[in-house]
């Protein structure tokens, strides 16, 4: 995910359209990815040295456009991990060494000293001495050294993760695989809301600045969702986003471009890097310990994954469990992040379509307002679903 | 309670229990925040900045205050009477706890004096304040009117000179001045001209700017970044160059029986003067057990020598020391009274000494005077 500082966007009035990477980058992109090719065993300072004063200059020259070299520098460090090069501890050396040394009669005899305590080699001291260091730890080797091609798909896709972090809604539509998006949304937790319009499934969702508590955790899980949306064929973003604008009148000298709602749009077509759609979708631990502890508890209920999804007016509803006993049925939703306002709209949805099995199992430290709201139809969880009291819950749905 | 201490608390209590009370370090903050405490005989609540602040807090409280003391932070969440919070906690819970308390006590209060920062005090209900700092904002500064607002006006205030020899240990303030090196000096021009004649076209257009706002416009203008890009570079020759850096080896050796505190204006050079001199470093990247240690070695005396950036300035019990040497800075007075003020512990017989290591011709220079006329001040 980009940080603001490198996100790139045109600015059309009110809307904000990603300036997105093409195949017209990758020259400039390709000379920055062996760069970190070539720099894997030299120091990350050294690296920045050089990429501060020769690589990103040439990228520049090279028809970069401003500030995309440093975001393509921001995916490739994660690309290309940093790690410790030290015959010991370094933390262990600096005790050994800064112990030994106000006893010694020069810094040469500390240094023999310390690295006889330690059992290593004299310039192995001081080499590793503060080597857990950012700017000296070593570059690492890359498992698989990505094309131009998929820098460029990374990045974009960084890109728009960096512009949904900052987004106050989210509206996403999937022209297949809807069930999987739905699924993956819900498995991250997030505040979503499925419903049917002429032009198929819509889901509205909560963007993290909209948020009073959560924010950061919030957007993260969300830019975790947005690769298994982009695998999904005819995927569209509208999202409402709180962004910097640099159009129209410029502030005063040293004053920040202030920001204000833009409406961003992203659709497929463009190069983008994506999960595949075919990973599990469930988290089917919740489902294993509940199976558990009603066992244990010796109640009659079976419970199963729900597969069908439930159509209230134009709103559509997708339970994680199918609570049985004979031919009762109550169904059982598990809500992630929340907010109170998101709550009563479902509760009352589900109420005005008369649907009366149906379970909110609310988990209360996602809570993005710091309120909860009790109701029959809502069991709230820390951690773990109290199976007696879901079974206590169920029992007097079904009674009326 | 000491007189001054009796005095400042009398001063608070004849501003309505509202006020900042600005004391030097060690010169008993904490207690007396602890008789007002004791003396308002009603909730409190404690802010403090930094879990190591949290904790000494708690010792303090704990040894004078009888009932138990709540905690708010560094994963810990207690409610009692008296509670102790970080500023991190407060910006969290203060809507959920601000009506809970009636006196409210800001231990480091300048970090409230910025526009935005005061967002947990304007939602705390407290009717009595007490705000503590060694270093309040400028008098009539827009940082001293917000704190005015949300704490009060300065009710007491003694400066380091005003408790040196009594109070607080004597000391000595030896400035030490170097130059930089041919081709030192040579590039220190270079880097420094085309900032210099930005930096005085902006002055003379906006006289009222600051330093931040006129690094931030220079930025903005074509080639700017370059420009301060360059200035930074000369900044940090000019805070530490060849000579400052021989300069700090001999004193270190000359002090080596002495329990000595060197502060650096960047981690950089905190990290070459532990490489040439062999001592501990303490700077943001070194995680907490590792600095607990070394600061428990430093405190029983198996380290003399200790070095640090800016992470030693405040928020952290930094053991007693009895030379400081200060090798460069760029936050301004603040960061210097409170350099100062890690040394000057009171210990029978102990004469303190501060080195202010000086470049000459240079911003070094001029930042160097600004330091000490406050001081003098």
């Amino acid at each position: 995910m980009l940080p603001e500082s490198c996100l790139r966007y045109y600015e059309r009035g009110d809307r904000a359209v990603p300036a997105w990477l093409t195949d017209r980058d990758e020259p400039w992109v390709d000379a920055l990815t062996r760069f970190y090719r070539d720099c894997v065993g030299r120091t990350a300072g050294e690296m920045d040295h050089a990429l501060r004063e020769r690589i990103l200059p040439m990228c520049l020259s090279m028809g970069a456009p401003r500030r995309a070299p440093a975001g393509v520098r921001h995916v490739l460090s994660h690309l290309f991990p940093t790690r410790i090069d030290a015959a010991a501890r370094p933390s262990e050396i600096r005790q050994t060494l800064f112990s030994l040394a106000p006893a010694c009669a020069s810094r040469q005899d500390a240094i023999d000293a310390a690295a006889r305590t330690l059992g290593i080699r004299p310039d192995q001291v001081l080499a590793g001495l503060f080597a857990d260091r950012a700017p000296l730890r070593k570059v690492d080797r890359c498992d698989h050294v990505p094309s131009a091609r998929e820098v460029v798909e990374r990045y974009n896709l960084a890109l728009l993760q960096g512009i949904i972090q900052r987004a106050q809604a989210v509206r996403v539509r999937a022209r297949e695989h809807t069930r999987s998006v739905v699924r993956f949304a819900r498995l991250r937790k997030l505040i979503c809301l499925c419903s049917l319009d002429r032009e198929g499934t819509r889901l509205d969702m909560s963007g993290p600045l909209s948020m009073f508590r959560h924010t950061t955790r919030y957007g993260n899980a969300m830019a975790s969702f947005l690769p298994a949306l982009l695998s999904a064929p005819g995927w569209q973003i509208d999202a409402t986003c709180l962004l910097r604008s640099y159009a129209g009148e410029p502030p005063a000298p040293g004053d920040p471009y202030p920001r204000k709602p833009m409406v961003v749009r992203a659709c497929s077509g463009v190069p983008i890097a994506s999960d595949r759609l075919d990973l599990p979708v469930d988290d089917r631990s919740i489902e294993r310990r509940l199976l558990r502890d009603m066992r244990r508890l010796g109640t009659e209920w079976e419970i199963e994954r729900e597969t069908q999804a439930l159509q209230v007016g134009h709103a559509v509803f997708f339970p994680d469990f199918v609570m049985r006993k004979g031919a009762q049925r109550v169904l059982v939703e598990l809500v992630g992040y929340h907010t109170t306002s998101y709550l009563r709209h479902k509760l009352r949805l589900l109420e005005q379509a008369g649907v009366r099995n149906v379970v909110l199992c609310v988990d209360r430290s996602l809570s993005c307002d710091g309120d909860s709201i009790d109701g029959a139809a809502v069991l709230g969880f820390e951690r773990r679903i109290d199976a007696a009291d879901l079974g206590a819950l169920a029992e007097r749905m079904v009674a009326g | 309670m000491r007189t001054y201490q009796h005095d400042a608390l009398d001063a608070w209590r004849a501003f309505g229990g509202k006020g900042v009370v600005v004391l030097p370090t060690g010169a008993g903050k904490t207690r007396l925040a602890i008789a007002a405490l004791s003396r308002a005989r009603t909730s409190a609540l404690v802010l403090c900045p930094t879990r190591a602040l949290l904790a000494q807090w708690r010792r303090e409280l704990e040894q004078w205050y009888g009932g138990p003391v709540g905690i708010i932070g560094d994963g810990e969440s207690s409610l009692e009477r008296v509670t102790v919070m970080t500023f991190a906690g407060a910006y969290r819970r203060m809507d959920d706890l601000g009506d809970r308390f009636n006196l409210v006590v800001v231990d480091e209060v300048h970090h409230f004096s910025g526009a935005g920062a005061g967002e947990a005090l304007e939602m705390c209900a407290a009717p009595y304040r007490m705000g503590l700092t060694a270093t309040a904002p400028r008098p009539g500064s827009r940082g001293d009117q917000h704190l005015c607002a949300i704490v009060g006006p300065v009710v007491y205030e003694l400066g380091v000179r005003d408790l040196a020899g009594s109070h607080l240990a004597p000391f000595h303030v030896p400035r030490i001045c170097v130059r930089l090196e041919g081709d030192e000096a040579d590039r220190y021009a270079t880097l420094q001209r085309p900032f210099q004649m930005l930096q005085g076209a902006f002055r003379r257009a906006y006289p009222r700017a600051d330093y931040a706002w006129i690094l931030r416009a220079i930025a903005r203008t074509p080639g700017g970044l370059q420009v301060v890009g360059d200035h930074h570079k000369a900044v940090d020759l000019a805070t530490f160059p060849r000579a400052k850096r021989r300069m700090v080896a001999s004193l270190i050796r000359r002090h080596r029986d002495d329990k000595t505190l060197v502060f650096t204006a960047f981690a950089e050079h905190a990290y070459t003067i532990a490489m040439d001199n062999l001592v501990p470093v303490i700077t943001a990247e070194v995680n907490r057990a590792e600095r607990d240690a070394i600061l428990e070695r430093f405190r029983d005396g198996r380290y003399r020598c200790l070095v640090s950036a800016r992470v030693l300035n405040e928020g952290v019990d930094v053991p007693d020391a009895n030379v400081a040497i200060l090798v460069g800075g760029v936050l301004g007075t603040r960061e210097f009274i409170q350099r100062v003020g890690r040394v000057l512990r009171p210990a029978p017989g102990k004469k303190a000494l501060v080195y202010d290591l000086v470049t000459m011709d240079t911003d070094d220079d001029a930042r160097s005077e600004a330091r000490r006329r406050s001081l003098a001040a």
